[in-house]
């Protein structure tokens, strides 16, 4: 009976590893990278070199992931506002930048924690 | 393929070369196997494992396959999404409606010439790592098996679930299911040997190439700006950046086409495991109305594929999801393979030689070691994502 | 076919896809009767195909997933061959076999 259940116990002590600093920092990671690859796009739409309809879609596929990443950092008010600022204006692929770069002490602090 | 090039730049290269010979390797024994004993990949699973472990490994198949297969209709739908600015939920039914009359109307080799033709855009990924002047020394140092040192233990675990994945992604059994049972509906026989040999070098060659490319244009182009591609559709960007709008659009219609045809070949793949498994008439070239059961089956593949996708969960999850099962499935897919492979009474002078055996058993035990690996390696980097 | 050990008849006969005289599928052979002759020779006397079959080749829980209950005795009279797959003398039809599938063709298509 013991046998049977240890590859269970060891699926829940795996499934338990993740806790709930690791649960901010995929999401902190995954803010970044969104924000990161929308500057991107409004780099190359300010250069005339995207098409409209892809660049309209991608900023909007960007809003819907960074709402859940604001879901899951509503323990980090900061974080969370300054997503949901960029959710509800249209900035610009420098703005965009300077947001990434201010989510790196909070991803640097919750990897080392 | 682009998260780990640009989390890892070109240090998992090697992982794909390696899975690429892996993957040649049990394609081409499952198209001599197909040749010799007229018999497609699930009935020899039948056979060798049995009724309880072949249907296990039926179920366990299907489960993956379906996923798969919902990931690429969600792809195909997000494609779409991005060249029309349509709704999503609607691409993904009119994408799903369009996958099936593809089937139900076209002649089997009007379909591959469609979608094999048209998916060739996607060289323009190809020509844009060319175009960016990548460092080739540095492309060429990533070939070298290595574990790279000096790295978290994060990052190693990282590292580890990255490799499973891509040995995964590119030793992914559905395509051995496809590839055997068209060598039996194309009536193969030892004559054709060499053509199955030239087949399954040169179209995994070809495949692994562009994954390679996609790997490479990330490392270069998102590794440095900090990007792990959230999002389908950065990955075009990667042709955009060198090429602009016509590199968008090129990658985006690539896209399309090779994201379409492989849900064309996910979805009968499930329907060839099934009717191969309880001995129902199946057959692409044959017309839907002869064929009742497989048609039924890839139909169903399809509708339940669909309603993965309008639950609302992202293509990218599903694909993790369809990548871990995978590896869990190939094990029990790939061992009735070797066994047949060997065996004499039904391969006669076309079994595997040493070379072969050698390196099918070299492969299987990496194959077992990944799929023990895979789940634990998931939970712990959170899909990769840690 | 004969043997001296019964699991060279399971091995030549079991888990394969049957053909029928027209060299249709029709089904699999989801288990096979013997008996043991003179000499304690094993003689394969007849092939078992149908969901009656498999609660005894695999777990409960695993079975139950699928539907139906019956079972086609196919006597060895009516096996012609065995090899990577086992050819019957007869068509599906006269057998009993892919009953479903004939009635879908029937209704749906030509045979």
């Amino acid at each position: 009976m013991r046998a049977r259940l240890l590859p269970f116990a060891l699926m829940m002590a795996l499934c338990s590893c993740s806790s709930r600093a690791d649960k901010q920092l995929e999401a902190v990671k995954s803010a970044r990278s969104v924000i990161a690859e929308w500057a991107l796009v409004e780099e190359q739409a300010a250069a005339g070199r995207a098409q409209s309809t892809y660049v309209g879609q991608m900023r909007e596929l960007a809003k819907d992931q960074l709402k859940t990443a604001e879901q899951e950092l509503s323990q980090q008010p900061d974080a969370a506002s300054l997503i949901d600022s960029l959710r509800s204006h249209a900035p610009d692929a420098a703005a965009l930048k300077r947001a990434a770069g201010a989510l790196k002490p909070l991803e640097n602090s919750l990897e080392t924690a | 393929m682009s998260q780990a090039g640009s989390r890892f730049d070109y240090r998992l290269l090697w992982v794909i070369v390696v899975a690429t010979i892996g993957i040649m390797v049990f394609s081409e024994m499952s198209g001599r196997v197909a040749a010799m004993s007229r018999q497609p990949l699930f009935n020899v699973i039948r056979h060798r494992l049995g009724f309880s472990l072949g249907l296990l490994t039926l179920v366990g198949a299907l489960i993956s396959t379906l996923i798969t297969c919902a990931a690429e209709i969600g792809g195909v739908a997000l494609v779409l999404q991005l060249l029309t600015g349509w709704s999503y939920t609607l691409l993904a039914v009119v994408a799903t409606a369009l996958l099936i009359l593809s089937i139900y109307l076209l002649p089997f080799k009007w379909i591959e010439r469609t979608y094999g033709l048209l998916g060739l855009f996607m060289l323009v990924f190809g020509a844009a790592l060319l175009a960016i002047h990548p460092p080739w020394n540095e492309i060429a140092g990533g070939l070298k098996p290595q574990i790279p040192l000096g790295m978290s233990q994060r990052d190693l675990l990282g590292y580890g679930y990255f490799a499973v994945a891509l040995i995964s992604a590119v030793m992914f059994p559905y395509e051995l299911y496809f590839y055997s049972s068209g060598g039996v509906e194309d009536g193969w026989s030892s004559a054709d040997i060499a053509t199955n040999r030239v087949t399954s070098f040169l179209g995994m060659g070809l495949g692994s190439l562009l994954a390679m490319a996609l790997l490479c244009l990330s490392a270069q182009e998102f590794g440095p700006k900090g990007i792990s591609p959230e999002m389908i559709g950065t990955v075009v960007l990667e042709p955009g950046l060198p090429f602009g709008k016509l590199g968008i659009l090129l990658g985006l219609l690539g896209m399309l086409f090779a994201i379409g045809g492989a849900a064309i070949e996910t979805c009968l793949a499930c329907a060839y495991g099934v009717c191969q498994f309880f001995g129902w008439r199946w057959g692409r070239h044959k017309k839907p109305a002869q064929t009742p059961l497989f048609t039924a089956s890839w139909l169903v593949v399809f509708v339940l594929a669909l309603g993965i996708v309008l639950t609302g969960m992202e293509p990218t999850e599903l694909a993790d999801y369809a990548i871990v099962s995978a590896i869990v499935v190939l094990p029990l897919s790939f061992l009735p393979l070797l066994l047949v492979g060997r065996d004499r009474t039904f391969m006669r002078d076309k079994a595997n030689g040493v070379l072969a055996n050698t390196l099918g058993w070299a492969y299987y035990a990496l194959i077992v070691v990944a799929a023990v690996a895979a789940i634990p390696l998931y939970l712990l980097t959170s899909g990769g994502k840690l | 076919m004969r043997a001296a050990d019964p699991h060279h008849l399971i091995r030549a006969y079991r888990d394969l896809e049957l053909l029928d005289r027209d060299g249709q599928i029709c089904g699999m052979v989801d288990d096979i009767e013997m008996a043991q002759g003179e000499a304690g020779v094993w003689e394969m006397t007849a092939l078992l195909v149908g969901p009656g079959v498999w609660d005894r080749r695999a777990p409960r829980w695993l079975t139950s997933l699928l539907p139906g209950h019956k079972t086609v005795r196919i006597d060895a009279a009516d096996v012609a061959s065995t090899g990577s797959a086992v050819r019957l003398m007869k068509r599906a039809d006269e057998l009993g076999l892919a009953r479903v599938e004939h009635r879908l063709l029937r209704r749906f298509g030509s045979r």
